[in-house]
């Protein structure tokens, strides 16, 4: 089930060391999506209002090498980027300018059967605002802690290098900024990310890191 | 990692009065950035442009933003002097060397200002020019948290919307924390007037 990784031999052999027997391999996958994000501040003057980002465009890139015949290690470097919008009482919405994300996770991931797999890990990320302004206006205040998880889906590949499939990506780490301290904000917010997108991966199991997962 | 309760949104008790004789006004969001136009005197577009920054600074959630225009036909807010002395503030106590005041534009039968806010600059004899331009940086604040709706002064000397009485100068050097709430509680305040077309 390792044969038809993308193997790049020689650059992944560190990677490979706990693998025991195993190859030194290394799958390589793209995932493009949207992501939705949950409130990052919730606030009230005279009228409660919140802020979140909009429907966000949303790149994976994962590292995959195999641990053993069911356990995968992988890295993952993800980033999105859409305007930061306030959400008023009376439903008007106001942009606030743009702010992405880089988050880095690194965690296992495990077939499930039928094609599925499934993985979890942690890491950090940070927000990249495009100003000093409003509530990063005192900095975006550092590397947030991050837990996520992913399912994934691949059919079986039919033919060619590179296999399709889709994932569900969810995250949750705690919002805030020196900004919402220095107004009052005593605690972090939690903030859950949901993100679909289609991947593609090359090689046979590209399915999962899964890998395993699409050759159970 | 995860908390089980979710923070509440902070307590902003501390303000002063910011209506006149019961009218609200802010500009509103579709007409920021708020054009302000600077006579080119001395450096007197920069005291304006550091007023205007102060103020946007202080607001988390985009309520405010200005920016200045190089012509004044079209600008929301006109700002003259006669003098303005281009050089480093003086850093020592604050002295009452200059002298500003803004005109608040009428009132048309629908509730909208029939023209721009104007603010005037006066430069006091028997002042050092580092002092006079401690005073403008100061004051310029000052005459722009009148345009920006905050008609009241504030009863407090630490707040930039202090209103000396006789020859007291203003001493805080920016918006205080009693002057964000206070602008940030108008800026959330259904106006009762309307900005000038
Ligand atoms: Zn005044």
């Amino acid at each position: 089930m390792v044969v038809g990784y993308w193997r790049l031999a020689g650059i992944t052999s560190g990677l490979a060391c706990a693998a025991g027997a195993l190859q030194a391999q290394l799958l390589v996958r793209a995932a493009l999506g949207a992501r939705h994000t949950s409130t990052l501040v919730h606030d009230s003057i005279i009228t409660p209002f919140v802020l979140r980002p909009a429907l966000a465009p949303a790149l994976a890139v994962t590292a995959a090498t195999p641990l053993d015949e069911r356990w995968t290690a992988q890295v993952t470097l993800d980033f999105s980027t859409s305007t930061l919008e306030r959400h008023d009482a009376d439903g008007t919405t106001t942009g606030l300018g743009r702010v992405s994300t880089l988050a880095f996770t690194v965690g296992l991931r495990r077939p499930l059967g039928a094609g599925f797999a499934a993985g979890a890990g942690v890491g950090g990320l940070k927000y990249l605002p495009a100003g000093e302004t409003g509530i990063f206006r005192s900095g975006a205040g550092g590397v947030l802690g991050l837990a996520g998880a992913v399912v994934s889906y691949a059919p079986p590949r039919v033919g060619g290098r590179w296999q399709l499939g889709i994932e569900a990506r969810y995250d949750v780490h705690r919002f805030i900024t020196p900004a919402l301290r220095s107004e009052g904000f005593t605690s972090a917010r939690t903030v859950h990310r949901i993100a679909l997108a289609l991947r593609a991966g090359r090689g046979g199991a590209a399915g999962a890191a899964g890998a395993a997962g699409a050759a159970p | 990692m995860l908390a089980c309760s979710e923070p509440t949104p902070p307590s902003r008790a501390g303000t002063y009065g910011f209506e006149a004789g019961g009218d609200v006004f802010h500009w509103p969001a579709e007409r920021l950035p708020v054009r302000f136009y600077a006579q080119p005197t001395g450096n007197l577009r920069f005291l304006v442009q550091h007023a205007v920054d102060s103020w946007a600074g202080v607001f988390l959630y985009g309520e405010f933003r200005g920016t200045l225009v190089a012509d004044s036909t079209g600008a929301d807010v006109i700002v003259q002097a006669d003098s303005v002395p281009d050089v480093p503030p003086d850093p020592g106590a604050p002295v009452y060397a200059c002298n500003e005041v803004t005109a608040v534009p009428p009132i048309d039968t629908n509730n909208r200002f029939t023209e721009p806010f104007h603010i005037r600059v006066a430069v006091l004899p028997g002042f050092t020019p580092a002092q006079v331009a401690a005073c403008l940086r100061r004051t310029t604040i000052h005459e722009a948290g009148h345009a920006l709706g905050l008609f009241q002064h504030s009863p407090d000397p630490v707040d930039i919307m202090w209103g000396p009485s006789g020859a007291a100068p203003i001493t805080a050097d920016g918006p205080s924390d009693q002057d964000r709430r206070t602008v940030e509680l108008l800026y959330h305040t259904p106006p009762t007037v309307l900005p000038p077309p």
